[in-house]
């Protein structure tokens, strides 16, 4: 039963495999088609960040923490203290007369 | 007064050039050289393509928006793999994620698309009608398996490609393209039978 179900399906796959559901493409307007969508064709600032390589990642990844750690540094004395103070001190830049 | 016509020299000059050195200018900006790409690869991912779309407009939007894809991605080409690899698996994983983005609405639409019917060029032809048929049970079967099981058995038993190329153009491992495909086959044969096609 079981090899007659897998040679039924075998033999439909068999026939699909040889039809081209929408025969050739044509080659009717293809470049101006293809231009005009070129031409609209500029990259999104999500694809742009999936377009950097895991490489680029891990070059800039040690760089931003050395970065970082140098500021915290730098600053010890003066960063706030809780969530609180680093609230106030970031709310104390924003042009709003808070 | 010297006329010289550089336009006629030029195709001859270029059409030298081998798939590599045209990849290399397509790649840095050169549209048309990805144009002249996109020529030559464009049956191939007509033809791949052709087994996910519900009709020929579907289909030209499709190919489209693949070749567009293409453009994007070819600045992040590496010529470490073949270009023939790179186009087909951007090709591959645009198709699936045409499946995953389109699935809600191919659910309500009609199965057969009546362009293809008009399509038969000669209706007396029995063997092409046979195979027609036999592609539309197949689609009929493949609309039943999500996204990725679709991917899998469209890859592996009707384009033929091995385990290895599918799990090389879907990025998944090989032991997961073949499970899939096991289950895939099983809830085809299932619908097969409640179908009551099977002889």
């Amino acid at each position: 039963m079981k090899h007659e179900d897998l040679s039924s399906l075998d033999r439909l796959l068999a026939e699909a495999r040889r039809h081209r559901p929408f025969g050739e493409p044509s080659s009717f307007g293809f470049e101006t088609r293809l231009r005009a969508a070129l031409a609209t064709a500029a990259p999104s600032f999500a694809e742009c960040l999936a377009s950097l390589s895991w490489r680029f990642s891990a070059t800039v990844f040690p760089v931003i923490l050395a970065a970082f750690l140098f500021l915290a540094m730098r600053h010890h004395d003066d960063l706030p203290e809780g969530v609180g103070g680093l609230v106030s001190q970031w709310a104390g830049l924003l042009p709003l007369p808070i | 007064m010297f006329f010289f016509d550089t336009t006629r020299f030029k195709p001859t000059v270029e059409s030298e050039l081998s798939e590599s050195e045209w990849v290399v200018r397509a790649a840095g900006g050169d549209e048309e050289a990805f144009v002249h790409l996109a020529a030559s690869y464009r049956p191939r991912i007509w033809a791949t393509a052709s087994r996910f779309a519900r009709s020929r407009p579907e289909l030209e939007d499709l190919v489209q928006d693949l070749l567009v894809k293409l453009w994007r991605g070819l600045p992040g080409y590496r010529s470490d793999a073949p270009f023939e690899h790179w186009v087909m698996t951007v090709a591959v994983r645009g198709c699936y994620d045409f499946l995953r983005s389109n699935r809600r609405r191919r659910e309500s639409e009609c199965l057969v698309d009546p362009a293809d019917r008009r399509d038969d060029r000669d209706p007396a032809d029995e063997r092409e009608r046979s195979r027609r048929e036999a592609w539309e049970t197949v689609r009929l079967l493949l609309e039943q398996l999500d996204a990725k099981d679709r991917l899998v058995i469209t890859l592996l038993d009707l384009e033929e490609r091995g385990v290895r190329e599918t799990a090389a153009l879907t990025g998944w491992s090989e032991a997961n393209v073949k499970v899939r495909a096991h289950r895939a086959r099983k809830k085809m044969r299932d619908h097969l039978h409640e179908l009551g096609l099977e002889p």
